[in-house]
């Protein structure tokens, strides 16, 4: 009896089916199952909370702080391979040029030497000794540098980190990060106190996203207002010495000697304390923060400015060329706190460019009008 | 439901709708079914904010931080004939030398708290530049809140729900022992006392069963008959649903008539007294919803617990209060679901806990949206009694919470399984796969820096924050 098709109904296991689609509708039993667990296991815990014991100080907790939390963040590649790849000749012909350099720099060194050793036996000591101590003080300068420029590669690293907690609502991550910001300002008396409060304040049912706001707002909260302050009087001093200089070169250094100063300052105030290299990748990436800014950003900043300018047009055309530099000075400072802040700013706490533009122009404006005033009077 | 319109233009009424609008009074809606932590988290959070001025443990309550609060302090009720809320009992239990959760509420309770501040806002800063806010709470029962849904209700419409749920498991065993005595009794003939005493007894029982931990049901209506107050023994609560309404017709002194009659006369009197004195206007509401018990027990308890509490919210008033709002009656602007005891759960099951609770009460979301108001959920616990942790075990990092439990003295460990994002199916609420268990308080040294917590902070600056 071979019949091609099939009358009666027929059960089938449900595991010998296989659906044509692929795409059949499943429910998930996975889950984690609860664990009691045995009381030998070893308990790592991050508060004392439920014992009499006096409150560990918060130099202790940093030190006791658990294995599990340090887990770093495992962050993906970042696009510098893209400017990389572009740039490998330019990078071969500063290597060579330099290894020509300094091969030529030995090659010559050691024939001065051996010229003065076959001479007299004394000259040549005294030179090689004098040889050995600038290498050793051109080599300890260089480690210096280095390891600042170290720092500030830090700084950067932590924003991105940071940006990550921020995004994200994970658990467990933010205590370790926050306690590397907060090594950066172990040394300074006057962030150690809010450092103890926060520390003091923060416990092991907060959130990644709440421990960094948490310590945005207790630690560093007086760093930003301090360097809010910073960047409101270098642009106050920038648009006012621009308003008084008569030359148009001279106005162009004045603003730029103030912001290079500003940054360094604004730096220094967040911890980065850049050297001279340092300092000229921070302003880099300052610049590029200027430029690459949100075109949104711009747009409704330059609408402030134009809005705020036509009263400014009450003024000389020099003192609205002072306001023009003084906003672009607190534009790079307000640029240069968040290039130098390790723990990124959350959208709400962005110092806002509006607010300071109208701090600027009402200062200045209470200048002008206290002069007029005395020279009525 | 409202109140008389007469009532609105009452002198003292249109004072007091004057204050809110002006942001000088608040009545904060604590809501929540029996068993979620109302007086818990009421003790904790007028313990928080009576010492917020010297405490580190409101980081996220930006009043606190901003240094313009000048003090909170507790003050003479509104209603004098309401029974005062005991704070002071509740936090002496909280923080005695063997701490003890406070017992469970069996009346209704107020307490007002003054909070003074150094005003922000542009105006007032030179009108008065201390302002206070008085927020107003009340504490309750909250079996009596599923009695608010029977306004809307005549008999038979309620009898018909009742009926309709007995037909389910676990209400199909529970309830055979009055189901089988209403069936015998005929509805349509004159019934004697006694009758009715034993009628309404067997539902009492009934309703007792289905709120057994065991089954841990939480729709359980009328309210007083499983939690009576001041009410014990009233033959106000001598009645009971029927299963099917006659549909001939009936003497008045039949059996029907009666019990409709003591039905519409316990709405008259317990239901809407209650609802006009306390619950008719709010400006605030948050609702507390402990979904770890639901996990414990199982697909009933939750699909009971969330029908309850759509319920419940039906019947409070959501809208934006506007200017003019003291003319034409306040409505709730601000609405916090809150999952309480998040403490009972590790702390990386927090955001689980926000969404399960946000997908389970999605529909009373949505509702108060459309309204304009806004809304937010949180996982929160009044009183932090476990301690986060991370343990070796089979090689594996886990995180558990340590804590002692409600029935032993030595503390466990327990890693007590994940929140479901999504809500499970039927079958996918198996016994072994929640163990969630309760905590005793823990014993604090210092209690005057503030009862620790989780994000009872966060939730106070969503509920009051914008008032300052």
């Amino acid at each position: 009896m071979n019949t091609t098709t099939w009358q009666a109904p027929v059960f089938f296991e449900l595991e010998e089916v296989k659906s044509v689609d692929g795409e059949e509708v499943q429910v998930d039993l996975l889950y984690t199952p609860p664990v009691v667990l045995p009381e030998e296991v070893p308990l790592e815990t991050n508060e004392q909370l439920l014992a009499h014991e006096p409150e560990p100080t918060p130099a202790q907790e940093v030190a006791a702080e658990p294995a599990w939390v340090n887990e770093r963040i495992e962050l993906p590649e970042t696009n510098e391979q893209d400017s990389k790849t572009n740039t490998p000749i330019w990078l071969w012909l500063t290597a060579s040029l330099a290894a020509l350099l300094v091969g030529m720099l030995v090659v010559d060194t050691w024939a001065f030497l051996a010229e003065q050793f076959a001479s007299s036996y004394l000259l040549g000591t005294l030179f090689t000794l004098l040889v050995l101590s600038v290498v050793s003080a051109a080599g300890v300068l260089s480690w210096r540098s280095w390891q600042k420029l170290k720092r500030f590669r830090a700084i950067s690293g932590l924003q991105r980190e940071g940006e990550q907690l921020l995004q994200r609502d994970g658990y467990g991550q933010a205590r370790s990060y926050v306690n590397r910001v907060a090594e950066i300002y172990a040394q300074r008396p006057d962030v150690k106190r809010r450092l103890d409060t926060f520390q003091r304040t923060v416990n092991d049912s907060y959130h990644d996203r709440e421990v960094c706001a948490l310590f945005s707002q207790q630690v560093m909260q007086e760093l930003d207002q301090k360097a809010y302050r910073l960047v409101l009087q270098r642009s106050r001093e920038t648009a006012l010495m621009v308003m008084v200089s008569p030359i148009a070169l001279l106005d162009m250094v004045l603003t730029l000697w103030r912001n290079v100063r500003m940054i360094r300052d604004i730096a220094t105030l967040y911890g980065a304390r850049p050297d001279f290299i340092g300092s000229t990748g921070l302003i880099v990436s300052v610049v590029q923060n200027l430029i690459y800014a949100d075109v949104s950003e711009v747009v409704a900043d330059s609408l402030a400015e134009t809005l705020g300018n036509s009263m400014l047009a009450v003024f000389s055309a020099q003192a609205a060329q002072g306001i023009g530099s003084g906003i672009l000075t607190a534009r790079v400072g307000l640029k240069a706190m968040q290039a130098c802040r390790p723990l990124p700013f959350a959208e709400e706490e962005r110092p806002r460019l509006k607010e300071i533009r109208r701090e600027l122009v009402g200062s200045l404006k209470r200048i002008f009008e206290s002069r007029k005033e005395k020279a009525q009077a | 439901m409202k109140k008389g319109l007469l009532a609105r233009f009452s002198p003292s009424q249109i004072d007091e709708n004057i204050n809110r609008s002006l942001d000088r009074q608040v009545k904060l809606a604590v809501t929540g079914l029996s068993r979620s932590g109302k007086t818990v988290f009421i003790t904790s959070l007028i313990h928080q904010l009576l010492h917020a001025t010297d405490s580190n443990q409101l980081p996220f309550f930006r009043l606190a931080n901003s240094g313009r609060l000048r003090g909170v302090k507790a003050m003479q009720q509104p209603d004098l004939h309401v029974p005062a809320f005991r704070y002071d009992q509740s936090v002496a239990q909280l923080c005695a030398q063997s701490p003890a959760w406070p017992e469970p509420t069996s009346g209704i309770s107020e307490i007002r708290l003054a909070i003074r501040y150094r005003s922000d806002n542009t105006f007032f800063k030179h009108v008065s530049p201390i302002s206070t806010l008085n927020v107003d709470i009340i504490d309750y029962p909250g079996e009596w809140l599923l009695d608010l849904p029977l306004l809307e209700l005549s008999f038979e419409q309620w009898s018909q729900q009742i009926a309709e749920a007995c037909q389910r498991e676990p209400r199909l065993s529970l309830s055979a022992e009055w189901r089988a005595f209403m069936e015998k009794t005929p509805l349509d003939k004159p019934v004697s006392e006694t009758t009715l005493r034993e009628a309404s007894a067997l539902y009492t029982d009934f309703l007792f069963s289905c709120k057994a931990k065991e089954h841990g049901l939480t729709l359980l209506q009328p309210g007083r008959f499983t939690m009576a107050g001041d009410l014990k023994g009233a033959p106000l609560l001598e009645f009971c649903p029927v299963l099917n309404a006659p549909s001939g017709r009936y003497s008045d002194d039949s059996f029907f008539a009666v019990l409709k009659k003591r039905y519409e006369s316990y709405k008259e009197h317990v239901v809407k007294k209650f609802y006009t004195e306390h619950f008719a206007s709010f400006d605030r509401q948050i609702v507390l919803i402990d979904i770890l018990r639901m996990f414990n027990i199982g697909s009933t308890a939750f699909d009971d617990t969330r029908s309850a509490l759509n319920m419940v919210l039906k019947s409070f008033e959501y809208g934006k209060s506007g200017l003019f709002s003291w003319l034409f009656g306040l409505k709730i602007d601000r609405l916090l679901f809150a999952a309480t005891k998040a403490d009972h759960a590790t702390p990386d099951q927090l955001p689980n806990m926000e969404k399960f609770l946000q997908q389970m009460l999605a529909k009373s979301q949505q509702n108060a949206s459309f309204e304009g108001v806004s809304t937010q959920t949180m996982a929160l616990a009044s009183v932090k009694c476990t301690q986060a942790a991370e343990a070796n075990f089979q090689g594996r990092k886990i995180p558990c919470i340590k804590g002692v439990p409600l029935a032993a003295a030595q503390p466990v460990a327990l890693f007590p399984g994940e929140v479901p994002i999504d809500i499970p199916v039927a079958e996918d609420w198996t016994q072994e796969r929640f163990k969630f268990i309760e905590f005793k308080p823990p014993r604090l040294a210092n209690i005057h820096g503030g009862l620790p917590h989780i994000r009872l902070d966060r939730a106070l600056e969503f509920l009051l924050g914008d008032k300052f």
